[in-house]
């Protein structure tokens, strides 16, 4: 009896143990549930917004399939792996891959091996929501269609249009009737209905009357609707440049445009009319070369001052930042505490170094990457060079292993080049760090280093007045001083909402139309808090690895 | 191509059976100056409506980004899944509709069509100084276009990286579908195209300057000529430089090189072998030619212009002396000039102040000529023919145009307004209108000359007006997005929320456009139907001064009967006081001398007999000869 | 031209000031030459970016060089020998010209087959290299119009359709050769100069 008891005591405790082992293993899975229920929205809302929508939109096809729905088409643990990289997965032959590749015109999506996969399920879990309902109209919008890219209306069959082109030509017949008709009249009558030359002169004066005042309406409808008063130093100077050019050509176009028209009409044959035979006047000639000339003269002058002090070289406390551009979106980087920009080199690419800095971990990193490729790419010569006799797609895809192959082994090669180069690894790049959005101080100046990846971008600010093309292999660069805040942009706009943007101004591809990156102006004292606390993430960052490593 | 429009001609020439020539050598392999001009003219139509029928397509995207037109999946299939253009052929579209106007309408078709068959006829030589490479300039254009239209049949489509075919974007198919096969094809076409610039405008500058009749001195030659003649001078020193720089850019897509590439990472390829090149001296050899071009594009419209508006005025052209020194002018710097499309390169900025400097001095001629093209209308006794209206209209687009270009050469101005919609306006004004209305006021004015009948005036006037004001509607409105910043060459407005304000307005200007593509159809109508069933016109239908109004319109070989006329004046005797005609033909002697009106019908088509020469007085025409016979004029 | 006499087209032609068939092939000349212009320009702007390899260029094709100049003094000779109704001269004269041309294309491959032995190809990322091998290919295709130039200038000399009164081929294919060995010695020292 004292057995049992002691027995059944024991298999209770070991029951107990076993039951809250259980217990806890369903907590442990049920939290695992919960949080992948709980994948994080709001944060995929930024991601998508940072990353996707240069090319992807969730109700409608842009560069990318509509993502609507994707997670009942596809598999996560597919979307994973293919959002991470696309290019291996069509590499490997991945069928589903390999079909949506030959579907989007070949054209490869972007990879984004930096993010992890709470970041591609948080991404879904937005798209799962169905995205933002279409934008409430801004007040500058007069009704007219505009944001599409979170989601928009379902789109409408094109009724109203067919309606107007319908109406445009039924209008157009009728005009080539009635001057039909008309011809028809006048010969039957044998009057002449109109004199064509008379008619002719006078639409002249009608084309000037309603031209003139058409090119009024325009600015005053139109012209408010461009920029606003320069929002950085130079800028201003810009925009009086443009004002006195304005009045100066506004002047000439105004005046000769009614003499043109002014001229046709008052001229125009009458019967007994001759011309007058004034065939030159060389002192006319003299005064409309000159006068043009130092109109001109004046304008080159200023214009020339101006570029002299645009692309001056930068002050010497200039805020260096690195704008690098790439199909299809803009990242950023800022030289972190040492305030030096730490060197690049496109070799050092990858998925975790989208800029190719030059950091020796990265370095090692995509060095290794490198090799297995290469190692990958020759094992897979080797086999094909076997066959002797190849079909026609056997000889395609030996080709496109060849310069699979050409490309890794200079890549590789260039890399194993790098490897003591101490000028470039000298660790001023440690410390960078890439926001999702520029910061730039008002009333400092900015120096913007300018890189790109694969194709020529230009990096336009409209607001700032500011543009350069960034070109890959060439760094360019351009200096300025911000003036306006966002802030007090935005009560100048009287839009809570505006922001400034940098965006693409040069054809790259398909989503040139789609690249664009927040600028943020703020105070200096803002802006320090904002750069101390960037500087702080990237030191802790740093601390974390090398707790980490040991 | 050629024979639906020349099996039409077998009905005129009928009765020519003065010698047997075939079917394919007088209308296929035509080696006749004239024929050649009609060719050109015919494919350069032919081109210029599938450019703009390109142009409608892509404004309905921008007009309607949201709408899903099915006609538009049915015409395009993959290209426009859902009804909706694909971002990559909306930019494939722009690129091709650019190549198209620039190359094959406003040059080849221009200048192939009127220098062609102004230049032998308004100097005074029996054709070409070398008919054999005037056919071949004929064909490697018409090759050139069938090879640039096959590109938009290819599976990754036609070349997209916009008719300026920056590298790299031209030259990696991994950035866009485009650059595969259909850049390789443009590559093609441009080569043809540039071989038959080269050929054609070395026989305009020969003929030119070594075949004109006696009597024409340099200073007595037309405008147009002047214009077609520097022309073909810009075209001559400034192709092989595209050629050149076409040749690096085909070396590293396909050999392997590395001109233009250096430091490229691209999606889908990765890490890319080529480094030490540049892309930005593409732009350099590209704009080299570029730049030119566009002179080469808007002279000889110029030239037609005061060919057309002296003629219409009754007015000798106001300083016809000022007028060539100005289109030299113009020649001359534009050579200086192709920087002006790089200040945003990055280029060294000393650089851009020179070029800054030079292109704010080609102003000065341009606008000189327009104030002598409103001295002439001064005072003048106008007729307004279509060709008349569309010179007038010329002048006006040409001063809305070329004042906005002001803006676009001051660097510091470039800064904001480069790659936006205001560079869009201001060349379209200056050259996709200006220009085309040169060509169409050409086509009108001439037409009798090529057919030997009138086109429908009052089909002209609705034609001239409808797309004048479409010009200016769809136009206009664009620099006003320029200065709002909106990017060129943007498939929609979707990227920021303050583009939002001009989607209204490119409804309004897709409208307009599409307004004025009706107008045209009205062109090519009149066009066509009046080669066949035109009103029959005299000789000299618009009493005209030049030469070309003294040869048969029959089509002969060799123009004139007998012998060239001489030239004794200089082509602008309008409205002399005293002359009681109000024009004096080149080719009437003895300045001062009146001259018996024209008759109102053709004049009798000359005999083969013997026409016993004036004693003592060097070759009048054989015509003009028997018209004095005719008409009993004494001497 | 049926309806036109001889007589006529004999009188058409007074009027001109050149030949205007001379003329068109001078007008091509000046084309081509803009042609090595652009590519010669392109050379120096990218010389002056640095990275560039200064390569020696090979021995071939300073024998190259010596050829062109023989040729054209053939080439001279069998003009003037044509000028003087020298049939046989301008025979031997064409034919050697001939002979030499085929020797300078001779020379440039054993020129180019010794840059390869050097590792300087015209793909790949040497730029110098490759503006090389551009500069003297175009020069190179552009021989091939002078070979058939050439080629039709002898045939006619043996057709005895070359003489006193008909200069016209000869003196077309004399200029172009001319133009060719000119343009040669420019490239060469122009490659040889800005190494």
């Amino acid at each position: 009896m004292h057995s049992n008891i002691a027995f059944s005591k024991k298999m209770n405790i070991q029951t107990g143990k076993n039951l809250t082992r259980i217990m806890l293993l369903c907590a442990l899975i049920l939290t695992t549930f919960v949080n992948g229920w709980a994948a994080d929205a709001a944060k995929g809302k930024d991601l998508f917004e940072q990353n996707c929508t240069s090319c992807h939109a969730i109700n409608e096809k842009l560069i990318g399939p509509a993502l609507a729905g994707v997670q009942d088409r596809r598999q996560e643990a597919w979307l994973l792996k293919w959002v991470k990289n696309s290019t291996a997965m069509i590499k490997d032959g991945d069928p589903t891959a390999v079909k949506l590749f030959d579907e989007n015109n070949k054209v490869a999506m972007t990879s984004f091996e930096n993010f992890s996969d709470e970041d591609v399920k948080d991404i879904l879990a937005y798209i799962a929501t169905g995205g933002d309902k279409p934008a409430a109209a801004p007040a500058e919008t007069a009704g007219g269609n505009n944001v599409v890219t979170t989601g928009g209306a379902v789109p409408e069959e094109g009724g109203a249009s067919w309606m107007i082109v319908v109406i445009m030509l039924g209008i157009f017949i009728l005009v080539v009737q009635v001057f039909n008709i008309l011809k028809l009249v006048s010969e039957y009558t044998g009057t002449k209905f109109f004199n064509p030359n008379k008619s002719n002169a006078i639409l002249m004066l009608v084309f000037l009357i309603l031209g003139m005042t058409g090119a009024i309406w325009e600015f005053a409808v139109h012209g408010p609707l461009t920029l606003p008063e320069a929002a950085s130093e130079h800028g201003k100077f810009i925009d009086k440049m443009f004002n006195i050019t304005l009045y100066m050509t506004g002047g000439v176009f105004v005046i000769t445009q009614i003499a043109l028209f002014a001229f046709a009409y008052l001229y125009r044959h009458k019967e007994g009319r001759k011309a007058i035979f004034y065939a030159h006047n060389n002192k006319l000639e003299v005064y409309w070369t000159v006068i043009p000339a130092i109109a001109l003269t004046i304008l080159v002058l200023n214009g020339f001052s101006m570029w002299t002090k645009i692309t001056s070289k930068a002050p010497e406390d200039a805020q260096q930042i690195e704008v690098f551009a790439y199909q299809f979106g803009w990242k950023v980087r800022y030289p972190g505490a040492d305030n030096v920009l730490g060197k690049s080199n496109f070799n050092l690419i990858s998925g975790t170094n989208n800029l190719g800095v030059a950091i020796r971990s990265e370095y090692e990193k995509v060095r290794a990457e490198a090799k297995e490729t290469l190692d990958e790419l020759t094992k897979e010569h080797e086999f094909l060079s076997k066959n002797d006799d190849p079909t026609e797609e056997e000889a395609i895809a030996i080709a496109d292993n060849n310069k699979k192959l050409d490309r890794a082994q200079g890549h590789y090669s260039r890399l194993l080049a790098l490897e003591n180069n101490e000028r470039i690894f000298d660790g001023t790049g440690d410390d960078d760090f890439l926001p999702t959005e520029i910061h730039i101080p008002v009333d400092e100046p900015v120096l913007f280093h300018f890189r790109a990846r694969d194709v020529i971008h230009s990096a336009y600010m409209p607001y700032f007045r500011v543009q350069m093309n960034c070109v890959p292999g060439m760094p360019t660069q351009f200096w300025f001083k911000p003036t306006k805040t966002t802030a007090q942009i935005r009560s100048e706009k009287n839009d809570q909402n505006f922001d400034y943007y940098l965006f693409c101004a040069k054809i790259c591809g398909a989503a040139h139309f789609n690249m664009k990156m927040k600028v943020i102006v703020e105070s200096k004292a803002d802006y320090q808090k904002w750069l101390r606390a960037q500087n702080n993430k990237v030191a802790n960052k740093k601390a974390e690895q090398e707790v980490a490593i040991k | 191509m050629a024979n639906a429009t020349h099996s039409a001609e077998l009905h005129h020439d009928a009765h020519d059976h003065h010698h047997e020539e075939s079917f394919i050598r007088k209308y296929v392999f035509s080696m006749d100056h004239k024929m050649i001009s009609k060719q050109f003219l015919i494919t350069g139509i032919i081109m210029g409506v599938i450019g703009m029928v390109m142009s409608l397509l892509f404004r309905l995207q921008l007009a309607w980004p949201d709408e899903h037109f099915g006609f538009l999946h049915t015409l395009l299939g993959k290209w426009a899944p859902d009804g909706k253009l694909d971002p990559n052929f909306y930019l494939s579209l722009i690129t091709i509709h650019g190549t198209i106007m620039v190359f094959y309408v406003l040059t080849a078709g221009l200048s192939g069509t009127f220098s062609n068959l102004l230049i032998p006829l308004q100097v005074g030589a029996r054709d070409m100084a070398s008919p054999f490479m005037n056919m071949l300039s004929y064909w490697f254009f018409f090759c050139s276009s069938v090879v640039l239209l096959a590109s938009l049949f290819l599976e990754t489509g036609p070349a997209s990286g916009g008719w300026t075919i920056y590298p790299p974007l031209s030259a990696l198919p991994e950035a866009i579908p485009g650059s595969g096969a259909g850049m390789t094809l443009w590559l093609v076409a441009i080569i043809l195209f540039i071989a038959s610039s080269l050929l054609g405008g070395i026989n305009y500058i020969s003929t030119i300057l070594n075949m004109r009749t006696k009597g024409m001195s340099m200073n007595r030659m037309p405008l147009t000529i002047w214009a077609f003649f520097f022309t073909a001078v810009l075209g001559l020193l400034a192709f092989p430089v595209l050629l050149g720089g076409g040749l690096l850019l085909i070396f590293d897509r396909s050999f392997g090189t590395s001109f233009y590439l250096s430091d490229i990472w691209v999606n889908g390829a990765g890490a890319l072998n080529n480094t030490g090149g540049s892309p930005i001296l593409f732009q350099h050899l590209f704009w080299f030619l570029g730049h030119p071009e566009v002179y080469i594009i808007l002279m000889p419209a110029l030239g037609i212009t005061s060919e057309v508006i002296a003629t219409n005025a009754r007015k000798p052209i106001f300083g016809y002396t000022a007028m060539i020194i100005s289109l030299l002018g113009i020649a001359f710097l534009s050579f200086l000039v192709w920087g002006h499309h790089m200040f945003i390169t990055g280029m060294n900025p000393f650089l851009g102040e020179i070029f800054m400097v030079i292109t704010l001095i080609i102003a000065v001629p341009s606008a000189v000529k327009t104030f002598n093209y409103l001295a002439t209308l001064w005072k003048g006794n106008i007729q307004f023919t279509p060709g008349m209206l569309f010179a007038i209209g010329l002048v006006s687009l040409f001063i809305s145009g070329g004042l906005t270009g002001i803006f676009l050469g001051n660097a510091t101005l470039d800064i904001n307004l480069h790659d936006t919609y205001f560079v869009v306006a201001h060349f379209h004004l200056v050259m996709g209108s200006a220009a085309i209305f040169g060509m169409l006021a050409g086509i009108y004015h001439w037409f009798p000359r090529m057919y030997g009948r009138y086109m429908n005036n009052t089909l002209g006037y609705i034609h001239f007006w409808l797309t004048f004001a479409s010009a200016y509607l769809v136009f206009f409105p664009m620099h006003f997005m320029g200065i709002a910043g909106v990017p060129r060459r943007y498939y929609q407005f979707t990227v920021l929320p303050e583009f939002g304000v001009w989607m209204d307005v490119n409804v309004l200007i897709t409208i307009a456009a599409i307004v004025g593509g009706l107008a045209q159809v009205l062109f090519l109508w009149n066009f066509f139907h009046s080669i066949f069933r035109g009103k029959k016109s005299p000789q000299n239908p618009w009493r005209s001064n030049t030469l070309e109004w003294t040869a048969p319109v029959e089509r002969i070989h060799g123009n004139w009967p007998g012998e060239i006329p001489t030239v004794y004046r200089w082509p602008y005797d309008y409205s002399r006081p005293d002359s009681e005609e109000d024009f004096i033909p080149q080719n009437v002697p003895d300045e001062g001398q009146t001259v018996e009106p024209a008759p109102k019908k053709a004049p009798a088509k000359p005999k083969h007999e013997e026409v016993p020469a004036s004693e003592g007085e060097d070759g009048p025409t054989v015509s003009f000869a028997a018209l004095r016979k005719l008409f009993g004029f004494a001497r | 031209m049926s309806m036109m006499s001889a007589a006529q087209t004999r009188t058409d032609e007074k009027n001109y000031i050149f030949d205007p068939k001379k003329f068109n092939l001078w007008l091509a000349i000046i084309g081509s030459a803009m042609l090595f212009a652009a590519l010669t320009s392109a050379y120096i702007v990218r010389r002056a970016e640095g990275n560039w390899n200064a390569f020696l260029i090979p021995q071939q094709f300073i024998y190259s060089t010596v050829i062109v100049i023989l040729s054209s003094i053939t080439m001279q000779w069998a003009y003037f020998a044509a000028k003087r109704d020298e049939i046989i001269q301008l025979k031997v004269a064409l034919f050697s010209t001939l002979i030499l041309g085929v020797g300078f294309g001779i020379s440039q491959f054993m020129g180019y087959k010794v840059l390869v032995d050097n590792n300087l190809f015209f793909s790949g990322d040497d730029v110098a290299s490759s503006f090389f091998y551009a500069i003297t290919g175009f020069h190179f295709l552009h021989l091939f119009g002078g070979w058939i130039a050439l080629i039709r200038a002898t045939h006619k000399a043996f057709k005895l359709e070359i003489h006193k009164k008909s200069m016209r081929t000869i003196t077309m294919a004399a200029t172009y050769w001319h133009f060719m060995g000119l343009l040669w010695i420019y490239l060469y020292l122009f490659l040889f100069l800005n190494r």
